[in-house]
């Protein structure tokens, strides 16, 4: 069974696309790395799933139930770490933790779960007096509260010091040996190629890409980037390079144009430049995945 | 059932609030001096009627300042209910969780009706009795005052509900706090000035139209705001508890919608009406 199912979905804000045609499948017991630059789409596709917002068109099912007409039943199983949640309330740490359980309607201690996320020495106090990084790990707590099916988390690691972001992975990593599915949202490719199986990069509304690390890894390792200092670029050979098979990106630094493309393809876009001016000097590395991920997102791909 | 954590988490959230306590105190020592004022400065004259009548002076002495200054309190606590949490963020927090929309609705009103009622209720029981201790004789322990405080305590609990609904209401109808300010300080402003604005009305048809004859329809004109609606179904009720001739409005007209019924019904609904219309927006709104 699948954990999420999205289908075809779509969101407009009046004139805005934050979501065109997406299709994703998540798997039960995946940990499941959603990636794109800030303004993706990421949160809108998580405040579908929540019933935050409506789709324009397409469907989503969580646990094959409607995230529309079962939506109760949906945040029933599902533990959500909101991103730019605001002001929590004036109770105490352990008083959400007992909401959050109340709400879920689950059995659980609070003081063992505030001590997962490690913050059980400030159980008592009242959360205002809480920093950042403390209010980020008290909503984790609420999110794991009542043993969810289904963790859903919105840049997580905000707010969090590096301490912080490890106990956040070791925790990611913990639920998902109980077999829960998480659902992790970030900006920043190292949070989740630490504990994610799959990945899908959103960019601009849509999902460009979904696959496993290793998979990525691949990909990248096949591409590369090509830098060809010309004497003065030649008008035109930005388009013909583009329109080459291969050719992921193109852009300009001064006189210099950063191809990344396919191996395969360096040395057509090589004797490009070559019949269209005077090329000065010509590099040639190997992608990293944060290459791939920067070619996937920067808009030009 | 899920409205009662969300009620009482807003609840208790409010009684942690310094603002709280500001009410609270602001709230007793209001009642407190009106209930005061009235007991100590009523003159022998008035000291001399009957224990109960005097006792029902002093409650419709300090219902009429109590429930204006619980309007205004209503509308600072209310207004930004669901549209400031909105605003906040912090909704999509308590809405991640597995509550409905109506939940939320429903346990903002109950909490913070709760905010209001317990420093009300407590002040006002400590300023009537004052009252009726400083007004002295047998006043305390009139059957007829005790029966008349005692109604007027729940008639202020249906208030409180009143304007609470009303304002979350209009919290949950706007998509900004400053326009959820607007709209409450309107409704406000309107109450204060309807008789004028029904008197001006009445001079502009009576230039035009023929209707010297009758003009009884001005009472469910006057009817329409929640505040001389509430008024009219206190009296009505008060007065078929004692024996104080308290006359509704409704009881110098000869028509059958003049009725103190008329003004329960409306009464109810601006209970509903305006909540429902912020519920029907709320309810299907991307956060």
């Amino acid at each position: 069974m699948a954990a999420i199912e999205i289908r075809d979905l779509s969101k407009q804000f009046g004139s805005v696309t934050a979501l065109q045609n997406l299709d994703l499948t998540v798997e039960t017991g995946e940990v499941f790395g959603f990636l794109g630059p800030n303004g993706a789409g990421k949160s809108t596709t998580i405040d579908i799933l929540l019933n935050h917002v409506n789709p324009t068109a397409g469907s989503a099912r969580v646990f094959e139930m409607d995230v529309q007409d079962q939506s109760i039943s949906v945040r029933e199983r599902t533990g959500v770490l909101p991103e730019g949640y605001g002001p929590l309330g004036r109770m105490t740490g352990r008083k959400h933790v007992e909401f959050a359980l109340q709400a879920k309607r689950a059995d659980g201690d609070p003081q063992t779960i505030l001590d997962r996320v490690g913050i059980s020495n400030a159980a008592d106090r009242r959360v205002e007096d809480y920093s950042k990084g403390m209010k980020q790990r008290l909503m984790l707590g609420m999110a794991i509260a009542g043993s969810p099916d289904l963790l859903v988390l919105d840049e997580p690691t905000t707010g969090l010091d590096p301490n912080g972001a490890r106990r956040m992975r070791q925790i990611v990593q913990a639920e998902a040996e109980r077999g829960t599915t998480v659902f992790f949202s970030s900006h920043i490719l190292e949070q989740v190629e630490a504990v994610c199986d799959r990945v899908g990069i959103l960019n601009q509304g849509r999902l460009v890409a979904v696959d496993t690390i290793d998979g990525l890894r691949e990909t990248a390792g096949a591409t590369g980037l090509l830098s060809v200092t010309m004497a003065s670029i030649p008008d035109g050979l930005v388009e013909t390079i583009r329109e080459r098979d291969g050719v992921t990106s193109v852009a300009i630094e001064g006189t210099t144009l950063v191809v990344g493309c396919e191996n395969a393809a360096k040395g057509a876009v090589v004797a490009d430049c070559y019949e269209a001016g005077i090329v000065e000097n010509v590099e040639t590395s190997e992608a990293s995945l944060e290459d791939l991920f920067v070619s996937y997102t920067e808009g030009e791909s | 059932m899920s409205w009662v954590a969300v009620a009482r988490k807003d609840f208790r959230d409010a009684i942690r609030s310094r603002m709280f306590w500001a009410l609270a105190i602001v709230f007793g020592l209001l009642s407190i001096g009106i209930g005061g004022a009235y007991g100590y400065f009523t003159d022998e004259l008035a000291r001399s009627v009957p224990a109960n009548e005097a006792g029902i002076g002093l409650v419709f002495f300090v219902q009429s300042p109590i429930t204006i200054f619980i309007m205004f309190i209503s509308a600072i606590i209310c207004h930004k209910s669901i549209v400031g949490e909105w605003e906040q963020g912090s909704l999509k927090l308590l809405l991640s969780l597995p509550h409905t929309r109506s939940d939320v609705i429903l346990g903002k009103i109950v909490g913070r009706a709760g905010v209001i009622s317990v420093p009300a209720i407590g002040s006002l029981v400590l300023g009537l009795g004052l009252g009726a201790a400083l007004l002295g004789g047998s006043v305390l322990t009139s059957v007829d005052f005790l029966a008349v405080a005692a109604g007027f305590l729940v008639a202020i609990l249906v208030y409180i509900a009143l304007y609470v609904s009303i304002f979350v209401g209009v919290s949950a109808i706007t998509r900004s706090s400053s326009l959820a300010v607007a709209g409450s300080v309107a409704l406000i402003v309107l109450q204060f000035f309807w008789s004028i604005i029904l008197s001006i009305l009445f001079i502009l048809l009576e230039s035009t139209f023929d209707i010297s004859g009758n003009a009884d329809w001005m009472y469910l004109l006057r009817m329409l705001m929640p505040n001389t609606a509430f008024n009219e179904v206190l009296n009505a009720s008060l007065s078929a508890m004692t024996e104080w001739p308290l006359s509704a409005n409704a009881g110098d007209i000869d028509a059958v919608y003049a009725s103190p019924w008329v003004a329960a019904v409306i009464l109810v609904l601006w209970i509903v009406v305006p909540v429902a219309i912020g519920y029907w927006r709320f309810e299907s709104a991307d956060l």
